[in-house]
């Protein structure tokens, strides 16, 4: 009998585990997706409400009104159509088309979810329909409207702005967008056709997965910060491009082409290559580098050649710390996620270091990962909503800024922008530098297999009273630093002058 | 154990009870007087089997009761809230469960009398057949040909079996601890399996397996063998995988509801959504929109709960069944004899193991199965199995009592 | 009652239900602790019932030639009783031969038990040294370390208190007392002084006494009181058969 005490208690236990695993998980679950679950546009009881409360309005930081409604519940947008195009992602749509803008994240707010019962008494008794609160986003309705002009050149892009201190997203615009106030547009039709939209309702800041090219340097260089001692002192041999085993990827050593001979084998049609290679951009090669200076010129060979003294697995865990690989569940946005692979072989690592290979990442990522070097190594979760105000002017939600993680620390942080500041002083990047204020980048080209390259610009302000981190990508763009510069510097230009 | 201690508690049930009815009473407008009727019926019902219960058996232990008649409060009042004709009929099951539990205390002072192995063969060939029933006369219902349909009420002979299997494993387990002489009852337990899987009732075999894991562990603390079956049932559980597309289903609703929600994630994510709509305190009696969850009123009621009166009651539930484990092990660990402990263990198990896995399913930690939260769901089957298993352990407990009464002499 | 209006009373009923649920849950989990904790205190004092006593008869002197103060000692015994010299026994022998941990005597099923701990110098049953758990009788003799004892079991159901005498101690209660080895001297004891003349009964001191009277040394659970028994000479046979109330 004692043993079987001895059994029992054993039973017992597993099964108390089980149930305080039911438990946390069900206390961990709601209070991670608690918010997502209620909000998600499949849920009716949203939709119900929408025709009993009438939506809050959607106001930007200043307080100018984005969204607001009319007496019959509709839902009206500001007057300017570039506005709502700028906006429409960060606001959303009405339709649940994008269910990932303002309207669906802060439905809880917008639709009154969160009101008192008060206030609720009082309605009933004074027989006004009941109003949600209004939601104050952290975005600037005018830099937004101006940055988005900016990409009206060009098929494709998405510009992000954040605050490096408080994690504010002062800015967030994807071309091409769409106008909120004719989304149903894109709703099927009875015949349950579609309309195709060319990707506008994608909100490519947060959704977009593009190649990075060479702005994954800063991953690299930080990875050789960390696990390279002295890597500041290192002297990178360039001076041509590495050459690749064709079957097994091993690096060759050996086998040294000038810079010469390799542009004569790229323009050459006829040309059967031996092996493998990895090349600088134009076969533009330099001699012999230190890591600031590979940084500043952008130059794939050496930050190859640091990828073979690294290896894939140090890279890599470099870019999970940046949150690269991470599954995001902030309560602001829906960041999807990108990704690293090290690559098999020494050549796909190569590739994968300088942002080739499968290196996939999105635009607010990026951006984040700047701010986070300006931000003495300290990444801030991105926040788009600054406050929540209900009809009785009662402030039911304030901002709560959030440390996400550290992914460096305050030293490796500051080496980081000794080299991203060179950049912009004599690198690929000068043409984001705005005098009289410390700006520093990374450019990137990257090359999709499309005929024009993606161009790519992230970098920061370092200025406290504009502590601005931020990330361009012009789709088929062409030269990070001959088109995303420019326009990374005239949106920080604005930011600067908005305030 | 002192009536004064469990009597309080079961006026605060009495006055949720109440005071939930009185407000559904005025949900329409006019006053339902059904909602009275069925309030007072509940209360007749358990105040009244609880003063009997109590003032019959000194022994009994009223824990227990209470934590029961509050999940069966509780239930009631989401029931009615949903559909009172149902409530009506659970009400009814409640009753002749309750009859049942007074029954079965009353006439079985002595566990040990139904120790023996004739009546247990008896009882296990009588098991597989009544089993086997819905595969000859059953109607099918959503997948799983289980039930046998008799106008005017409904079975479920899987639930009612539980209790057969946990006596004919208690009978076998407590002689005998070698495998070599477990063979009678091995057999039975494949049999059921089998028959059990060829009505697709695979939340059922789940509990059943848990059932016998845990009781043939207990009771021969064999590591090795319970691993192997452990593993045995692991396997079974990846094979159905690969045979059952509408396992397919399920896993994949699991993993991503809204991905696959018009292909089986819908329930899943109507759930979750409903819970997380609830909040803290819940969106108020008769206030949410349940009907758009499958099996609402069933499998699906916790997520009613949550969505109407809150996640912190859905904690209390939860709690209430942890409640249950414990003093259900304690009585079990109580016992002097193995066969009584072994009954006490398996009724524990059995209705602990069951609420894990439907509040795992439905909160999307495990993949969802069909088996009825109990004393909650909607199902009279259900009610009747658990309040026997109830029964059993207050049987159990009146042993505990009187053994140590008669040691200590008090 | 108007739509809205039972849309208010819902909304604040919520906070009424959950309230309730909430102490509802609270009451049972602190009702089911409670009678935990009451059962656990029971099985512990567990002094209702005695499976009987064990008695002291060697060794009868010490090395001085006076009575030992071991000789005639009788321990009650409950379900389960550890022998020893550490502090946790539950029988509490301060004896240079016997080991912190000897022996036991416990009750299994409707059998009482003699268990050997593993000590170097084993248990010895009526002479024999004991390998494994050895059912017991009235009368067994049990020897352990150079101690000796007699084994006087109730018959069941019996619920006596063991007889008294004028040198019993009540067993089951941790002893306040500490036994001086019969070789050596605790010298720090203030009581025990070896050449302190003894009193008529040949005790080197009499500490026994306070025990003896009154049973201060009894558990704040005892409510009522119990009558004082009469010596008696014949081993075995309680004069008075006593129940006592039991404070729950």
């Amino acid at each position: 009998m004692k043993s079987f005490r001895r059994n029992a208690r054993t039973v017992f236990i597993v099964a108390l585990a089980l149930f305080a695993l039911l438990g946390g998980y069900f206390v961990y679950a709601l209070n991670t997706y608690g918010m997502r679950w209620q909000t998600n546009p499949y849920n009716v009881r949203v939709q119900s409400q929408k025709n009993s409360v009438i939506a809050g309005d959607i106001k930007d930081r200043n307080g100018a009104i984005l969204v607001t409604s009319d007496d019959e519940g509709n839902r009206v947008y500001a007057d300017s159509k570039t506005l709502r195009k700028a906006l429409a992602h960060v606001t959303g749509d009405n339709f649940g088309l994008t269910g990932t803008g303002a309207e669906s994240f802060f439905a809880n707010y917008l639709l009154g979810m969160d009101a008192g019962l008060f206030e609720i008494i009082g309605n009933t008794f004074s027989g006004a329909k009941q109003r949600g609160s209004d939601v104050v986003l952290t975005v600037d309705a005018e830099l937004t409207k101006y940055a988005y002009g900016l990409l009206s050149d060009y098929s494709g892009g998405a510009i992000v702005l954040m605050n490096y201190k408080t994690g504010e997203i002062l800015l967030m615009t994807s071309a091409p967008s769409f106008d909120p106030t004719t989304a149903d547009e894109y709703l099927p039709d009875k015949d349950g056709n579609v309309k195709e939209d060319d990707g506008a309702l994608v909100n490519r800041a947060t959704a977009g997965k593009y190649t990075p090219g060479s702005v994954f340097k800063i991953v690299t260089a930080a990875a050789a910060i960390r696990y390279i001692p002295n890597a500041m002192e290192l002297d990178i041999e360039c001076g041509g491009p590495l050459a690749f085993d064709q079957e097994t990827g091993a690096f060759l050593e050996q086998v040294k082409t000038t810079p010469e001979q390799d542009k004569e084998n790229r323009t050459n049609p006829d040309f059967v290559p031996e092996y493998l290679y990895l090349r600088d951009y134009q076969s533009s090669y330099h001699d012999t580098l230190t890591l600031k200076q590979a940084f500043a010129k952008s130059c794939n060979v050496s930050f190859a050649r640091l990828s073979l003294l690294l290896g894939g697995d140090k890279i890599n865990s470099m870019a999970r710390a940046f949150g690269i690989g991470e599954e995001f569940t902030f309560s602001d946005v829906a960041l999807y996620t990108s990704s690293y692979q090290k690559g098999s072989n020494p050549y796909e690592t190569a590739w994968s270091a300088v942002g080739q290979h499968k290196d996939v990442m999105t635009p607010l990522n990026l951006c984040m990962i700047s701010a986070s070097i300006a931000n003495e190594g300290v990444m801030m979760e991105p926040k788009l909503m600054k406050r929540g105000v209900n009809s009785a002017n009662y402030i039911t939600h304030a901002l709560q800024t959030n440390a996400y993680s550290s992914p460096l620390s305050s030293l490796e942080a500051q080496t980081m922008r000794e080299l991203m500041e060179a950049v912009v002083e004599n690198g690929t990047g000068t043409a984001a530098a705005i005098s009289g204020y410390t700006v520093g980048g990374k450019t990137g080209t990257a090359q999709t297999g499309k005929e024009e390259d993606d161009a790519w610009f992230t970098g920061y302000v370092y200025d406290d009273d504009h502590p601005y981190a931020i990330a361009v990508i012009i789709e088929e763009g062409g030269s990070g630093g001959k088109v995303a510069a420019p326009i990374a510097r005239k949106v920080l230009k604005k930011a600067i002058e908005l305030g | 154990m002192k009536k004064g201690k469990t009597g309080g508690l079961m006026s605060l049930i009495i006055i949720f009870e109440l005071s939930a009815f009185g407000l559904l009473a005025f949900r329409d407008g006019a006053v339902d007087t059904n909602a009275f009727i069925a309030a007072g019926i509940l209360f007749l019902v358990l105040a009244g089997s609880y003063a009997l219960l109590t003032a019959a058996f000194k022994h009994l232990d009223g824990f227990l009761l209470v934590i029961v008649y509050t999940l069966l409060a509780v239930g009631m009042v989401v029931q009615y809230r949903i559909n009172p004709d149902i409530a009506f009929k659970q009400l009814l099951s409640i009753a002749i469960g309750v009859a049942a539990m007074a029954f079965i205390m009353i006439f079985l002072r002595k566990l040990e009398r139904i120790n023996n192995t004739k009546l247990c063969t008896i009882v296990m060939v009588g098991s597989v057949l009544f089993l086997a029933l819905p595969l000859a006369i059953g109607s099918e219902q959503g997948g799983a040909k289980n039930w046998i349909d008799l106008g005017f009420f409904s079975l479920q002979p899987g639930e009612l079996i539980k209790i057969t299997l946990i006596y004919a494993l208690a009978v076998y387990l407590s002689e005998r601890t070698k495998l070599k002489k477990l063979i009678p009852v091995g057999v039975f337990v494949l049999l059921l399996m089998v028959l059990l899987i060829a009505e697709k009732d695979l939340g059922a075999a789940l509990i059943y397996a848990g059932v016998i894991i845990a009781m043939y562990y207990a009771a021969t603390g064999n590591v090795w063998v319970t691993v192997a079956g452990i593993g045995a049932g692991a396997g079974a559980a990846v094979i159905s995988y690969e045979l059952f597309s509408h396992v397919r289903v399920r896993v994949a609703a699991w993993r991503n509801p809204w991905a696959s929600y018009y292909d089986g994630g819908y329930q899943i994510a109507q759930g979750l959504m409903a819970i997380a709509s609830g909040g803290l305190f819940g969106l108020g009696l008769n206030l949410g929109t349940p009907k758009v969850i499958p099996a609402y009123h069933t499998d699906y009621i916790f997520a009613v709960i949550c969505e109407e009166m809150g996640i912190i009651v859905g904690l209390c539930v939860i709690a209430l069944y942890v409640l249950f484990l414990v003093r259900g092990m304690s009585i079990s660990m109580g016992s002097a004899d193995r066969f009584s402990a072994l009954i006490a263990l398996g009724c524990t198990v059995y209705i602990a193991l069951q609420a894990f896995v439907i509040l795992g399913g439905i909160l999307k930690l495990i993949p969802l199965t069909g088996v009825t939260l109990p004393f909650v769901s909607y199902g009279g089957s259900s009610v009747l199995t658990g309040l026997v298993a109830v029964a059993l352990l207050q049987v159990v407990a009146a042993q505990n009592g009187r053994r140590r009464e008669g040691e200590t002499g008090f | 009652m108007s739509e809205s209006a039972y849309e208010i009373a819902a909304l604040t009923m919520r906070f009424w239900f959950t309230a309730l649920m909430v102490f509802l849950l609270w009451r049972i989990i602190r009702a089911v602790l409670r009678d935990y904790s009451a059962q656990r205190t029971a099985k512990k004092a567990d002094t209702g019932y005695s499976l009987g006593v064990l008695e002291v008869v060697a060794p009868k002197a010490d090395g001085r030639g006076r009575p030992h103060p071991l000789y005639g000692r009788r321990f009650a015994l409950k379900r389960e009783n550890r022998i020893g010299r550490a502090g946790s026994s539950d029988i509490r022998i301060k004896h240079s031969g016997i080991a912190p941990h000897q022996a036991s005597i416990f009750q299994k099923g409707n059998r009482v038990l003699l268990s050997d701990y593993g000590g170097k110098k084993g248990v010895y049953l009526n002479g024999e040294r004991i390998e494994e758990d050895t059912p017991l009788v009235d009368g067994d003799e049990i020897a352990v370390g150079g101690v000796e004892f007699v084994l006087h079991l109730l018959t069941a159901g019996q619920t006596a208190r063991p007889e008294r005498r004028a040198i019993e101690d009540d067993g089951e209660f941790e002893n306040p007392v500490e036994y001086a080895d019969s070789d050596e001297y605790d010298a720090d004891s203030d009581e025990y002084d070896a050449d302190e003349p003894g009193d008529g009964r040949g005790e080197p001191y009499d500490w026994t006494d306070f025990v003896r009277e009154g049973g201060e040394a009894e558990k704040a659970q005892y409510d009522g009181e119990y009558d004082e028994y009469e010596p008696d000479d014949s081993q075995g046979a309680p004069q008075k058969r006593h129940i006592r109330r039991w404070r729950r």
